[in-house]
């Protein structure tokens, strides 16, 4: 598995591949890929959506994105 | 006499022009979160007040004929008699099952208890386990009312099969019942596909790229899909319908699509639905005993386990709503056994009997055993993350000025329980389990023993010993 932190200002539901898996500025455990990231609504976040490889994390090094 | 015999002839030609199997039915509309589906992630205002997310419970039920429907009914029958205290509620282990992916002989206990919950407690036994499946089968197929019906190229054996556990086992109930019950546990019946050589499961989200609404089909011709043992029996066959226009293909598999490179067991899965998508070449699909892809059953729970639209996935990073898992525990009910080793005793190379056996048997067994270790694996990964990071904050915790490291979505507790004949304390009970066949007719103290060996092993699990301990009902003072 690997892992992905979403950096956001606020506390919001992280929606990956279409789907809600986890929070912002919390560590997402998830399955090794290329994935779509976005958040969920309301949309008031930039970029919309970031679609990045999610490869050669460790807990304590995740892949990190971020919104503004 | 003769005009009589014309005339019988006559009717029996046209009746078996008629005979056709049970046909899938299309889908009217495409509804993601309608249907045979596990219901998505919702607040605690579900109907099954008993059941938790925050401990969820996911059982495998292997293949292996009355063996595994026994065994895995004893699983269920001490799960039944555990009782527990989660977060306020006294129940009992068996209430808090989520899921169950069933496999040949174990889609049996399987769909029952989802079709008809602790009912199975009181007659699963007489309905079934003791039953002499095979003889009925063979019975109805020498039956001289059925030969023009099986004369037709559209109506074979495993129809029969059908109509008969349709009968008398299922009620006729249909997809549609299970999620009319709106209960957990999730029932996963797997299949395996004859072209691709996967696993097929009966849930509506593989159904939607045929086009075809599960709910319409009775759970009877899923669990014959399931139990469709090569030559015994013949293959299933549905109709690969065009889906609904609103139809899209869902993003987490349109994703999966692009993930060659990256994730080529990602990339398998998507391409084994998208296939399906493809009318003009595969307008039909036949299915046979999903023993042949995956014949312990853990591969559905894996999928749910890994995929970001898998329902454990997704409840595994719920942070901070009310669903989500804290403990996770799934049981495996491997009916497995060992065929005695008579080979090696002998200077004679083995006759082709044997061999052929060896070689249908040899690969589905390695591949069941990576199965299980493959799921190991993944919960011993988790388990090691989390210390990794407990470990890393402790540590940092020591320099004031470092900020720790974010934590996990949730922190939940793994438990893995894997249940065979192997681990039988007893030596002479364990050699005559190994023993078993693989049938649908056992004698009524085989069945006995089983559901008994189902329960000790349980009961003998070190891990579950320290679950149930966690679990304990605090006694009043």
């Amino acid at each position: 598995m690997q892992y992905l932190l979403v950096k956001f200002r606020e506390d919001r539901d992280v929606v990956v591949d279409g789907h809600i898996l986890g929070v912002t500025n919390r560590v997402i455990e998830l399955e090794e890929g290329l994935h779509t990231i976005s958040l969920a609504e309301p949309y008031d976040f930039m970029p919309d959506k970031y679609e990045i490889p999610v490869i050669n994390s460790t807990v304590v090094n995740p892949v990190e994105v971020e919104f503004n | 006499m003769l005009q009589r015999i014309v005339l019988i002839l006559i009717f029996c030609l046209l009746s078996s022009g008629c005979a056709t199997y049970i046909l899938n039915q299309p889908l009217e509309s495409y509804e993601p979160d309608q249907g045979y589906r596990f219901p998505a992630i919702i607040e605690d205002d579900s109907p099954d007040t008993q059941n938790s997310d925050s401990l969820f419970v996911c059982l495998a039920f292997s293949g292996g004929g009355t063996r595994a429907a026994a065994f895995a009914y004893g699983v269920l029958e001490k799960l039944h008699e555990t009782p527990i205290q989660w977060e306020g509620k006294t129940s009992s282990l068996l209430d808090e099952v989520d899921c169950i992916s069933g496999i040949s002989g174990g889609s049996f206990t399987a769909a029952y208890f989802g079709l008809f919950g602790k009912r199975i407690f009181q007659d699963f036994r007489v309905r079934f386990l003791s039953r002499d499946i095979q003889g009925e089968l063979l019975a109805r197929a020498l039956n001289p009312l059925n030969w023009p019906r099986l004369a037709s190229p559209k109506f074979n054996r495993i129809d029969l099969a059908t109509e008969l556990y349709n009968e008398t086992l299922f009620d006729g109930k249909t997809f549609d019942d299970l999620v009319a019950r709106g209960k957990r546990p999730f029932i996963i019946i797997n299949a395996t596909d004859l072209v691709s050589g996967q696993s097929f499961e009966f849930t509506q989200n593989q159904f939607d790229f045929l086009g075809s609404d599960l709910g319409k089909l009775p759970v009877a011709r899923a669990v014959s899909a399931s139990s469709a043992f090569p030559f015994l029996l013949s293959p299933v066959s549905l109709k690969n319908y065009t889906p609904p226009p609103e139809f899209s293909t869902p993003e987490d598999i349109a994703k999966g699509l692009k993930n060659y490179e990256y994730n080529r067991r990602l990339w398998h899965w998507a391409i084994r639905h998208y296939e399906y998508l493809n009318k003009s070449e595969r307008p039909y699909v036949h299915l046979m005993d999903g023993g042949l892809s995956d014949n312990i059953g853990m591969r559905a729970i894996e999928n749910e386990y890994r995929r970001s639209g898998g329902f454990i996935r997704q409840r595994i990073n719920s942070a901070g709503r009310k669903s989500g898992i804290k403990k996770l525990v799934f049981i495996v009910a491997n009916a497995r056994t060992e065929s005695q080793d008579k080979i090696s005793k002998s200077d004679i190379p083995p006759e082709i009997s044997e061999v052929g056996f060896k070689t249908a048997t040899i690969a589905l067994d390695n591949y069941s055993f990576e199965t299980i270790e493959s799921m190991r694996d993944l919960i011993n990964q988790r388990r090691q993350t989390q210390d990794t990071l407990a470990q890393c904050n402790r540590k940092i915790l020591e320099c004031p000025s470092v900020q720790p490291f974010p934590q996990l979505s949730r922190e939940i507790e793994p438990i893995f329980i894997d249940l065979n004949f192997e681990a039988h304390p007893d030596p002479e009970i364990r050699k005559e389990l190994q023993s078993l066949p693989t049938s649908f007719v056992l004698p009524e103290e085989a069945v006995n023993q089983l559901i008994r060996a189902g329960g000790e092993l349980l009961e003998n699990s070190a891990d579950f010993q320290k679950l149930r301990q966690k679990l304990q009902p605090s006694v009043p003072d």
